[in-house]
């Protein structure tokens, strides 16, 4: 029998779908908490960073509640004959909700230790609130930005409690790399197992090299600035 | 240029409160850290709220608590200079002074004349980290003169500055702001002076005083003013005569007319002469300690006639200092009357 390599290719799709969603999501959220209020902040801070501290397990059981025929939004969904849990759109749910609060945590970290009087000082100068995002936030805070889109990118690879919970181990369809991985040694087949367990490492692997290769040529820019 | 300011905000130690007006003139804003005077530069340049109140610019209304407007500091056109002039650290000297040019002006032309103006010609490429700290402040200087300020803020311009480049800066600051008239805050008094026509006295949120700077200095119109504008030694005092007023901590009788009530006397340390002849309110005296500067020297002393321990000083300059030093004759501490500062 051919290897079915449907998981590798299922894992890639997920992984870049939710990571571009998580990329553009905890920016557009972490600019927005930035310049709330303190005690607003505080406390959208700590339900944005929960997803983070609860076990993906628990996080799917929440969203199976969620999302399920039972829930307002499950009969919205309903209304509008969308099916969402044990879709392939499940997979890359559960993969941006478990990547979100480490992108929205390294983004918000990296536009705070921005100097806030460059900020005000662009704002002075008449510059938009636009190009202040584009032409300095933006620049200022990219190696912090793509540090936590690597941080999404690896999280999303090795999703496995909360996608089976939501997306089930659908073959072709829900089944990611890691829920081949379980189910591949469950069923006794640790050829296959084998496989998978090779491939994602060189996928992390290949992931760490491009991050470290992009951060030492941006530590490169940095020095010639100073 | 015309800007009227009229704002309160409460801050978390005091309230702040400001009025004042300026008009084709440069204006310092003095006062000790902390006093507030950061914060209401800070209002005018809309980078933080006022909580009631009103900004007018040229007539054009830039903050009204009554009506609602708050203009928003990017159409305010307030240039701003940052104690730590706050360059963009990813941009070079060029795209620095770039990003500011408002649309439509001509921006070659310009940012040639800047460069020029502020000598920076050869620098064009750098990024700030490279620069030292009076390129940076030129750079910044620039950057705010190219997008067309209607008025300029300086935030302690000269605090990151030492020594002979504070000095080069302060002298060639009013020429390179050119008709751009200016509103600075500073803790320094000497700068106040050397740098503004009209000195505003700020302390707890609270306007002491505003004045022309020399009217301010030659006749504060309160002790507390007086003592933030440098006056060190201060006493309460009496009128007992009118031409006579008695101090009792100092011991004496003081020679000298003007107001009837007073409630204190302060002389500044400048203007108390020590000679070994008695000559108008001459009183003898002796040195306790002495605090040498290169040129000048603080001599620190008592009156022999007081009845309390404590310390009047008096400034000289160092030959001076010598000379009354090798005098085998008794001290005194003349103070003249034309200097002496009733309240």
């Amino acid at each position: 029998m051919a290897f079915d390599f449907a998981p590798l290719w299922i894992s890639l799709k997920t992984t870049l779908v939710s990571t571009v969603i998580v990329f553009f999501l905890g920016i557009g959220v972490a600019q927005w908490v930035i310049n709330l209020p303190p005690r607003a902040k505080t406390v959208l801070d700590a339900i944005f960073t929960f997803p983070m501290i609860l076990p993906p397990t628990v996080l799917g059981f929440f969203l199976l509640l969620l999302l399920g025929s039972n829930s307002p939004v499950g009969q919205l969904l309903k209304a509008l004959d969308l099916k969402v849990i044990f879709s392939w759109w499940a997979t890359v749910i559960a993969g941006s909700v478990v990547a979100f609060p480490l992108m929205y945590r390294t983004a918000r970290g990296a536009f705070e230790q921005i100097d806030r009087t460059v900020i005000d000082v662009a704002r002075t100068l008449g510059l938009s609130q636009r190009k202040i995002f584009t032409k300095i936030l933006l620049p200022l805070s990219l190696p912090g930005l793509m540090a936590g889109t690597a941080l999404s990118f690896s999280r999303t690879l090795g999703e496995f409690g909360a996608t089976l919970m939501i997306a089930g181990n659908i073959p072709k369809k829900t089944q990611t790399i890691p829920l081949a991985i379980f189910f591949a040694v469950e069923g006794g087949d640790m050829k296959t197992a084998l496989v998978w367990v090779a491939l994602i490492m060189l996928l992390s692997l290949l992931s760490m090299v491009l991050q470290s290769l992009w951060s030492s040529r941006s530590q490169a820019t940095a020095s010639r600035r100073s | 240029m015309k800007l009227t300011v009229n704002i309160e905000k409460r801050l978390s130690r005091f309230n702040l409160k400001v009025h004042f007006e300026m008009e084709q003139e440069n204006i310092s804003i003095l006062g000790p850290s902390g006093s507030g005077k950061s914060v209401t530069l800070k209002c005018i340049a809309g980078i933080e709220k006022p909580d009631r109140g009103r900004i007018v610019l040229n007539d054009r209304v830039l903050f009204d608590s009554e009506r609602g407007i708050n203009v928003p500091p990017e159409q305010r056109r307030v240039g701003y200079l940052f104690q730590n002039y706050a360059l963009f650290p990813h941009m070079t000297v060029v795209e620095n002074i770039g990003i500011a040019f408002p649309p439509h002006s001509n921006t070659k032309s310009r940012m040639d004349e800047l460069i020029d103006i502020f000598q920076l010609d050869g620098l064009e490429a750098s990024y700030p980290r490279r620069l030292s700290g009076g390129e940076q402040q030129r750079v910044a200087l620039a950057r705010m003169l190219a997008a067309e300020p209607e008025l300029v803020l300086l935030d302690e311009p000269f605090s990151a500055l030492d020594g002979i480049l504070r000095e080069q800066m302060q002298l060639k600051l009013p020429a390179l702001l050119g008709s751009n008239n200016y509103l600075m805050v500073t803790h320094d008094m000497d700068e106040a002076y050397r740098l503004s026509e009209k000195i505003m006295v700020i302390d707890g949120g609270s306007m002491l005083a505003f004045d022309a700077r020399e009217k301010l200095f030659d006749a504060p119109p309160d002790l507390l003013t007086a003592k933030l504008l440098g006056l060190r030694n201060y006493s309460e005092a009496t009128r007992v005569g009118e031409h006579v007023i008695m101090v009792p901590k100092w011991g004496c009788y003081l020679e000298c007319g003007g107001k009837e009530k007073v409630s204190h006397v302060g002389i500044r340390p400048q203007h108390i002469l020590m000679s070994p002849s008695p000559g108008i309110n001459g009183f003898g005296c002796e040195i306790v300690q002495v605090l040498e500067d290169r040129f000048t020297a603080t001599v620190f002393f008592r009156l022999l006639s007081q009845a309390r321990e404590f310390l009047l000083q008096a400034v000289m300059d160092k030959t001076r200092l010598e000379y009354i030093r090798n005098s085998s004759q008794p001290l005194y501490a003349c103070f003249p009357p034309e200097r002496l500062l009733l309240f």
